[in-house]
């Protein structure tokens, strides 16, 4: 017999050893094996379902998000548009008030409106949230009180001096 | 014709790197491999979608941040009007190298959104002297650099 011909041989038996070797263990392992193809089923089921309930809530909550986002942009524009008012307001109703100066009020209030809703920090937002408001009702005071027929001034007094408070 | 010695030693060399980095590149890309694999489906799904929620957070952020930016430019514009004019009246006075100087200091306020900047020129220019404008501005731009 040729020296190819005994390795050709001898690499079959090795082979037709191993698969005789696996076959008698799965055999043996039958039950094993059939109970852990089972679980491997269950578990995968179960995770399919997880998953779906979990893509369900994610979904409801990045919908949620999406809201929450577009109803705090629209509040926000609506301050803008509140701000643009009051210089507006100002301008019509202190005649001789320089326009720098109201222009330099609607800066301020755009900032601190800005402060107040990107602050990072949820407590330094609330603060700042209360001092934007503290600074609209400021000019609001300033403005009804010229509209109620009080002594008549050149200048929004109270909010220059929040104003100058805060640079302080 | 035989390699020169140095071209041999250079394969070597490189040789020689590769042989001590290869097998701690490899490792690093193993451990990388396992850490990540680490994570069941559930965790790398839930980073998806948080992911996702973070980034309609940021476009929120953006469209705010755009909007307030669009108003105070509206507001910066109509004071970089009357300082225009401000200037204008001064132009005469100054030097042409200033007055372009002032110009695109304006400019430039508007487009950074720099109120405080702006106002503080108006004053300036408002309380200067307007005989003595060009060193005037000389000074301002001195106290802005």
């Amino acid at each position: 017999m040729s020296f190819p011909e005994d390795i050709g041989k001898f690499f079959s038996r090795l082979i037709n050893s191993f698969r005789g070797e696996a076959a008698t263990w799965q055999r043996e392992n039958q039950p094993e094996l059939d109970r852990l193809k089972g679980e491997k089923l269950v578990a995968a089921a179960e995770l399919k379902k997880r998953l779906e309930i979990m893509e369900i809530r994610f979904r409801e909550e990045c919908r949620r998000t999406q809201m929450e986002e577009e109803r705090q942009t629209e509040q926000f524009g609506e301050f803008l548009a509140s701000i643009d008012e009051m210089k507006a307001n100002m301008l019509e109703y202190y005649a001789s008030m320089p326009k720098p100066l109201a222009l330099m009020i609607h800066h301020h209030a755009a900032e601190l409106l800005k402060e107040a809703w990107h602050s990072p920090d949820a407590r330094e937002r609330v603060q700042k949230q209360a001092r934007f408001t503290q600074f609209m009702l400021t000019i609001t005071e300033d403005l009804t009180e010229l509209g109620n027929g009080g002594a008549p001034k050149a200048l929004p007094e109270k909010t220059i001096a929040f104003i100058r408070d805060e640079a302080d | 014709m035989p390699p020169h010695p140095a071209q041999t030693s250079l394969i070597f060399f490189s040789l020689s790197v590769a042989a001590l980095y290869g097998p701690a590149l490899l490792a690093a890309f193993g451990l990388y491999l396992y850490l990540s694999r680490k994570k069941t489906r559930l965790a790398r799904r839930q980073e998806k979608h948080q992911r996702i929620r973070e980034a309609i957070a940021a476009r929120g952020f953006a469209a705010r941040r755009k909007l307030a930016l669009e108003r105070q430019r509206a507001n910066i514009r109509e004071l970089a009007v009357i300082v225009r004019e401000q200037l204008e009246g001064n132009k005469r006075r100054m030097t042409p190298y200033m007055h372009q100087r002032t110009s695109v200091f304006i400019e430039k306020a508007v487009t950074v959104v720099d109120f405080d900047g702006l106002l503080a020129l108006h004053r300036y220019l408002a309380e200067a002297d307007p005989t003595e404008a060009s060193l005037l501005m000389d000074l301002f731009f001195e106290q802005t650099r």
